[in-house]
């Protein structure tokens, strides 16, 4: 009659997402960073306004 | 009650008849073979040897639910796709059936003697609409006791499910009839306590709400992260600087230091800002530590433009650009500053330099143990873009006429 729903992985992906960010925070680190180990963009190339 | 003791043909244990008469069949509670209840010597429909499980309630358990005492008499374990649940048949003289569904919370199942009118995935009952959610096909696993009919191991049925107000509506369709039963969520604790068992910790919605319990799964990890942050040390400003900077003149490099990182690894943020007019600023930062004279470097931008164009005024740019730098290992730092400034619109290739037209101060300030916000963001977009796609997934199938 009434269906259970399986939401076990999600359980765990919650739980690999909290511990995720809780090492991030702990190691002052993020995927986005400008640097050194961060991901994030140069400043590098053309200089002035990209206005047209 | 009235209960019969009789003898199971196939393996000769006692079988208990709890409501003589009024079911079709009995499945033995030792060899599992299921028995004719209409016939008085219990003629075997089936036979079997399965070795049995105990359902969580025992057979011939009495409890009242709703005011209304009720026998156990039936056991039964169903599945669709990969999710299982157990029903319990529940008798009262007086009263008729009932099933008790247990699918991680329990309900209170009642036969509806009126089929409601069903309209696409809309069915009227009750002088209210019910709302279609869910249509599969259930299977019988598991089977024990009496049922008022003939029930067996295998038998499959077409379920459709509607939801109103919390209640919920199910047709059951087999090979001969279709059958209709409302389903009432019972009380939180209630039928552990009526037939002591064990209380249920947590109670699972059902199908219909599964993005609902995503969604609650996600806020608990959200709210999770916001307390774990409440415990990271606050960011504190290292140091600060004022470096004045020539706009088309030469480089000007300015050291800052020592400033302390004293975590094992921490995230250090460089924020710069200047009051420019159609200029640029070139920032290289270089972060050495003064003992192992590691360095690590970061450059930055701080720019702004303005004009006029034929919708009116325009400006660009970020004149207070803030750089991160992650990870930076505990340690007593200089920051190596040099900085570069240009007017816009800069000379060309063979045109001669442009003057220096006026000197830029330029305030600088470091901070360590920043939060990276972006993590937070990125953590969230983790953890609630399932709940979402099934929110969107569940809107569609709404819309979908073939459900």
């Amino acid at each position: 009659m009434v269906r259970r729903p399986a939401i076990l992985l999600f359980v765990l992906w919650c739980l690999v997402v909290v511990v995720l960010f809780t090492w991030a925070l702990v190691n002052g680190t993020s995927p986005l960073a400008d640097g050194p180990t961060g991901g994030g963009g140069s400043s590098y190339g053309a200089r002035g306004p990209r206005h047209k | 009650m009235t209960v019969q003791a009789l003898t199971c043909p196939h393996c000769g244990a006692a079988v208990a008849l709890r409501a003589a008469g009024r079911t079709l069949s009995v499945v033995c509670g030792n060899c599992g073979s299921t028995l004719d209840a209409a016939t008085p010597e219990l003629r075997l429909l089936l036979a079997s040897a399965e070795a049995h499980r105990r359902p969580e309630i025992a057979l011939g358990s009495r409890a009242a639910l709703g005011g209304i005492e009720w026998d156990v008499i039936g056991y039964l374990e169903r599945s669709a796709d990969e999710e299982s649940w157990c029903e319990y048949l529940l008798f009262n003289p007086w009263e008729g059936f009932r099933f008790l569904v247990d699918d991680g919370r329990f309900w209170l199942a009642e036969l509806l003697d009126r089929h409601p009118d069903v309209e696409g995935r809309e069915a009227r009952h009750a002088g209210r609409s019910w709302h279609g959610t869910a249509r599969y096909v259930a299977r019988v696993d598991f089977v024990l006791g009496e049922f008022y009919w003939r029930v067996a191991v295998g038998e499959t049925v077409h379920v459709a499910q509607y939801v109103g107000d919390g209640a919920e509506l199910s047709s059951e369709t087999g090979p001969l009839e279709t059958s209709w039963s409302r389903l009432d969520p019972c009380p939180p604790g209630s039928v552990e306590e009526a037939f002591g068992i064990p209380v249920r910790t947590a109670s699972l919605p059902p199908l219909h709400s599964l993005w609902r319990t995503h969604m609650v799964i996600a806020t608990v990890a959200a709210m999770a992260m916001m307390v774990i942050s409440l415990f990271a040390p606050p960011a504190t400003r290292v140091g600060t600087t004022r470096i004045d900077v020539p706009i088309n003149g030469d480089t000007v490099t300015t050291t800052i230091g020592p400033l302390r990182l004293p975590r094992a690894a921490t995230g250090v943020e460089i924020r710069a800002a200047a009051s420019l007019d159609n200029e640029w600023i070139e920032l290289d930062y270089e972060l050495v530590d003064r003992r192992t004279q590691a360095s690590y470097p970061v450059d930055g931008l701080a720019e702004f433009y303005t004009g006029y164009d034929s919708e009116g005024r325009w400006s660009e740019g970020d004149p207070r650009p803030a750089l991160t730098m992650a990870r930076i290992p505990r340690g007593d730092y200089d920051l190596v500053i040099e900085a570069k400034g240009a007017s816009w619109p800069a000379p060309g290739f063979f045109d001669p330099p442009a003057p220096v037209t006026r000197t830029v101060p330029v305030a600088v300030d470091i901070r360590r143990d920043i939060f990276f916000t972006e993590n937070f963001v990125l953590a969230l977009i983790a953890l609630f873009a399932w709940p979402v796609v099934l929110l969107l997934l569940d809107t569609q199938q709404e819309d979908e006429d073939a459900w």
